[in-house]
């Protein structure tokens, strides 16, 4: 079951180092549709669990036996942020879909929120159909927390902010908008908007990060915000 | 020598190599003395295909065309005549950096007699990795493309912080080697400018999945 679990942490990690690079293409937003769309509904947003990812740590040198190290250590490191973060009563997913909402009214939408059970971190299936908006917003974070790029000073810890968003249209289904942000990218991407992270926002290793809860929570704030600021950009 | 040290040996110019960034080019922060026209010349543009296959990937630089509309700043600006296409279509324009340098682009979308139908300002560009990138619908009535630099953000400066990953053999025992992983980051500044490297392609708008 350990086993299995840090396979599962392991796998995580290697999505990290892609940027959770997926298929799905950036379709920009049909803008001759945008008159139509009055209402955009937000369904609940899937949010995977916090994570503190170390990437080129020395364990990735040492085959099964050290990914089993780091996978066990990474495990530690979430749960121990994961604590943190109820600690300070910060829960990234309400900040985000808070953002969201306020930027797509600045935009002139009206938003409603869809509730919906959100399961993995693919787009919904099937939107429901009863709900009075022209479109949904489908939002999916499969990474949120801090990442460093190695051991040492010269790789501090830097908040990390993963998103995939997309706009289905209510009347008949048809995609209107689809993209992926990216908060702190560290490597090249040419298929996400990416935001360039704060350099001011760091912790030299993970114990300066938890020693200072007030800041780690200020680091990810600041990438959920403006995660959130740039797919009401994206709908604009 | 054990035959993979020769191997790693032979291999690992050629990693440097993979390594080593675009060259580094000064940025052009001024067009003061070069002569501009008022409108954009629509006759030298070049044609797009639209195939995402056939991009077309070209360097602005000190010999690009200079436009100058009456009442506005000096732009550098190059001219694309795009595809015909009953359907709207994916129009990418990306501004990568040439060493620190980076062309600050906008955008101006021209009917069939030169009128502009609609502007991409600066601000609509968003960073992929550290490039400029903007995906748009091009409406089949808009038929010519511009690409032009911003003047009011020419010499501004972002920084951005990139990861770097290095994997160092150490050899261990005779014959056998172990890949030590280390990684780092650095700040790269980057400069707006009139030059750089510009893409852009048009393809059929992908279906999403």
């Amino acid at each position: 079951m350990r086993t299995f679990r840090g396979a599962a942490v392991m796998i995580a990690a290697a999505m990290v180092l892609v940027g959770c690079a997926s298929s799905q293409p950036e379709i920009p937003y049909d803008r001759t549709a945008k008159a139509q769309i009055k209402k955009i509904g937000i369904v609940t947003p899937a949010f995977a669990e916090p994570s503190v990812i170390l990437l080129n740590s020395v364990g990735s040198s040492f085959g099964l036996i050290g990914a089993l190290a780091d996978a066990s250590m990474q495990s530690n490191r979430d749960s121990t942020f994961k604590t943190l973060l109820q600690q300070q009563k910060f829960s990234p997913q309400d900040h985000f879909l808070e953002r969201v909402t306020q930027g797509l009214r600045a935009a002139g939408y009206t938003v409603a929120i869809v509730p919906m059970k959100r399961d993995g971190s693919s787009f919904v299936d099937k939107y429901p159909t009863d709900a009075a908006v022209d479109a949904y917003l489908d939002l999916v974070a499969p990474v949120y927390g801090y990442i460093a790029n190695g051991v040492g000073d010269s790789a501090p810890y830097r908040p990390r902010f993963v998103v995939k968003a997309r706009l289905v249209s209510a009347k008949d289904s048809s995609v209107l908008m689809q993209d992926r942000v990216l908060y702190n990218p560290l490597g090249p991407d040419n298929t996400a908007v990416t935001i360039p992270a704060d350099p001011a926002l760091q912790f030299k290793d993970f114990d300066a990060l938890t020693a200072s809860p007030q800041v780690a929570v200020k680091g990810l704030r600041v990438a959920t915000e403006q995660s959130a600021q740039t797919i009401a950009k994206l709908l604009q | 020598m054990p035959s993979v040290m020769r191997g790693l040996a032979a291999v690992l110019p050629a990693l440097l190599a993979a390594c080593a960034g675009s060259p580094a080019v000064p940025p052009i922060l001024s067009l003061d003395g070069r002569p501009c026209v008022a409108r954009p010349d629509l006759a030298g543009a070049q044609a797009l295909a639209l195939d995402a296959g056939k991009p077309i990937k070209l360097d602005l630089d000190a010999g690009a065309a200079c436009l100058e509309p009456r009442g506005g700043g000096r732009s550098a600006y190059v001219a694309f005549r795009l595809p015909r296409s009953e359907q709207p279509y994916l129009l990418t324009v990306t501004s990568a950096p040439l060493g620190d340098t980076l062309f600050s682009p906008r955008l101006m979308l021209l009917d069939e007699r030169g009128k502009v139908l609609r502007e991409v300002p600066r601000d609509d560009f968003m960073f992929h990795g550290v490039a400029l990138y903007a995906g748009l619908r091009a409406a089949p009535a808009e038929r010519y493309l511009i690409v032009a630099s911003d003047a009011p953000t020419v010499g501004q400066h972002v920084s951005h912080i990139v990861g770097e990953s290095r994997a160092f053999p150490v050899p261990v025992g005779i014959g056998a080697v172990a890949i030590i992983n280390s990684g780092s980051e650095k700040q790269q500044v980057i400069t707006y400018a009139h030059n750089g490297r510009v893409t852009v392609a048009a393809q059929p708008i992908p279906k999403a999945n």
